[in-house]
């Protein structure tokens, strides 16, 4: 079920260089919101830009009403955000999309973030405290590393590493899992970041079998399901992206 | 003076009978919308166009914003009419007129599509795309040929009684052209405009935004072409209109209707509001209260010269 809200912002600060953090009050988005789905900010009561903008959910606050979310400046709309002040009010819909699904006989979960990515992922380990939770976050450097500490707080194993090496291990994400996958035996693999990155990792996942969820980005107009715009190709045909994902299955994709 | 009574909304677009002018464009609104307001309330609704087979549509990527409006190059994805007709007891439930948008590659399939539909015995109304720029058979070629439009809607008013809505590009030179062609053949009234054939370059890249090379340009950015086409049709044929092309707000349906619009249509807007029709519908009450009209059809094509 989605819903619009006029949400007041509670806060925006940047967490690092082009990297902010929101929280926006709008209790029944709130209410609802579960791991992996995502809402789409109007940024300014005008035309141009004229668009919503997707964004994940980074956590939620039920109590309070609040969500939070996590953005890397792009383009015309997130320069926008911004410069968005406390108590101004965005028009925002959702929780919109499939979200991510945990299988219940799962026990040991492996997530693997890169960049804004890892966001979504630290909301899904909140949510499944009760699993032995891996966690691998890739980066460029030490400052685009994120959520490292919302992890820890989910009692997840943290695994890091950074292409300049500056922190954790010195090198792509892969390599840490390869690591994990060989010590571990996971049951489920989600992943959140560049597309390859992810494709990497279903690779990975493929070889040895083990289940891969990864979240897709497109461009999205009604972010509803009823335009067609956003659609990815899988087996089945084209899905749209914004209700049929942004969750896949990557066994299921054509990419 | 003060109005005793509560303004008239209802309209009649060619024998439908809507509660008020304002209906939604095919392809931008689905049932989904009913997350966010009761679909009730809109005067009309039409569903995304549909095909005889379902279609897969185009590569990806389909869409990309522009100023003030976006490009899309869909190409009419849709679970062709078998499909569509499996979810028309979900539309039958709103209560209010289904016009459907259909598409094709031949007169014959039209036809096919309208006695298909026409037989369900559910529906109220059938607009004929024969604007689409975004598919290779069919589409605009064919409403860019006053010609063909002609002959499409002809076979079309062999095989249904229903009101036909002849929905046209504004790829042309002179619109008014087709909309007297469609009228001539027999169309109950015409809908436009249509997306305006456009592209977007990615300058980092290199590339084309949109895998289609080409896609259509819809949103406030083409409103004044579509309000000016709208004029021009008035003015060339008696069949009402049924106008559209970047409508966002009650000001944007009061003017299609003063250029001669008896019913608007929402589209792009949708995804920047999807609770815009609502809104559109509640303020149209207001407006008229405002300015002491007792009736939305008095405002029909009264646009005056400064
Ligand atoms: C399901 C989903 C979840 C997302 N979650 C996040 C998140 O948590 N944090 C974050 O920073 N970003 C996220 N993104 C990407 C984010 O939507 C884009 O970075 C943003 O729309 C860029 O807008 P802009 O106006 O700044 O950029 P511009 O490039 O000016 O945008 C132009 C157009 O392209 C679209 N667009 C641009 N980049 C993307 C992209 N990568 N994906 C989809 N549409 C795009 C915009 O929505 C807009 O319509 C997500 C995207 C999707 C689809
Ligand atoms: C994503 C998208 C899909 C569309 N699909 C159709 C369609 O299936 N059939 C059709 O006749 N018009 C289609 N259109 C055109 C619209 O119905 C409308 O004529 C046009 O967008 C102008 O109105 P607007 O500026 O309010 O969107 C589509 C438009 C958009 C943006
Ligand atoms: S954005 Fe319209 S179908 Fe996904």
């Amino acid at each position: 079920m989605l819903t619009i809200e006029n949400a007041k912002i509670v806060t925006n600060q940047e967490l690092t260089r082009d990297y902010f953090v929101m929280t926006l009050n709008c209790p029944k988005i709130s209410a609802l919101a579960r791991p992996g789905q995502f809402v789409n900010i109007h940024v300014l009561e005008n035309t141009d830009p004229l668009l919503r903008r997707p964004i994940s959910i980074y956590d939620i606050d039920k109590s309070k009403g609040t969500i939070k979310i996590l953005y890397f400046i792009k383009g015309k709309g997130t320069n926008i955000l911004k410069n968005k002040k406390e108590e101004e009010i965005l028009s925002v819909t959702g929780p919109h999309g499939n979200g991510f699904v945990v299988h219940p006989d799962s026990k040991n979960i492996l997530l693997v973030g890169g960049g804004f990515g890892t966001a979504p992922l630290a909301f899904l380990a909140k949510e499944i405290k009760e699993k032995n939770i891996f966690t691998a976050i890739g980066g460029r450097t030490k400052d685009l590393i994120f959520c490292e500490k919302d992890f820890k707080d989910s009692g997840a194993k943290v695994f890091i590493s950074t292409e300049d090496g500056s922190y954790g291990e010195k090198g792509l994400v892969t390599e840490n899992i390869i690591k994990i996958l060989n010590q571990n035996k996971i049951d489920e693999i989600f992943t959140v970041g560049p597309s390859l990155m992810m494709k990497a990792i279903a690779e990975i996942a493929k070889k040895r079998n083990i289940p891969c969820h990864v979240s897709l980005e497109e461009r999205m107009a009604c972010g509803v399901g009823a335009c067609y715009g956003c659609v990815c190709k899988t087996k089945k045909g084209y899905e749209t992206v914004c209700t049929q994902g942004p969750v896949f299955d990557s066994g299921e994709l054509e990419w | 003076m003060k109005l005793e009574t509560k303004p008239k909304l209802e309209v009649n677009l060619a024998g439908i009978k809507m509660k008020n002018p304002v209906t939604v464009a095919s392809g931008t609104f689905g049932l989904q919308h009913g997350q966010f307001f009761d679909l009730s309330v809109l005067g009309a609704i039409v569903p995304k166009g549909i095909t005889l087979e379902p279609k897969e549509g185009n590569p990806t990527p389909r869409i990309i914003e522009t100023a003030s409006g976006m490009l899309n190059a869909i190409g009419l994805q849709n679970p062709g009419l078998e499909g569509f007709i499996d979810t028309l007891p979900a539309y039958e439930k709103l209560n209010t007129p289904i016009i459907v948008n259909i598409s094709a590659g031949s007169a014959e399939d039209y036809a096919k599509l309208a006695e298909k539909l026409t037989k369900t015995g559910k529906i109220h109304g059938i607009e004929i795309n024969v604007s689409c720029p975004n598919v290779k058979k069919g589409g605009f070629q064919f409403g860019s040929d006053p010609k063909e439009t002609e002959n499409i809607v002809k076979t079309v008013r062999k095989a249904t009684n229903l009101p036909i809505i002849t929905k046209l590009t504004p790829n042309v030179t002179d619109i008014t052209e087709i909309a007297k062609a469609a009228e001539s053949a027999g169309s109950d009234a015409i809908s436009l405009i249509n997306t305006l054939l456009g592209t977007s370059i990615n300058t980092k890249t290199k590339k084309f935004n949109l895998a289609n090379v080409t896609g259509g340009l819809s949103g406030p950015a083409v409103k004044p072409i579509a309000l000016r086409m709208v004029w021009q049709c008035y003015n060339a044929v008696k069949i009402p209109i049924l106008g559209m092309g970047g409508v966002a707000n009650v000001t944007d349906v009061i003017e299609f209707m003063l250029a001669g619009a008896t019913a608007v249509a929402v589209g792009t807007y949708n995804f920047v509001n999807p609770k815009v029709c609502e809104e559109i519908i509640l303020g149209l009450s207001d407006y008229l209260i405002e300015n002491k009209i007792d009736d939305i059809n008095n405002l029909i094509g009264k646009v005056e010269k400064v």
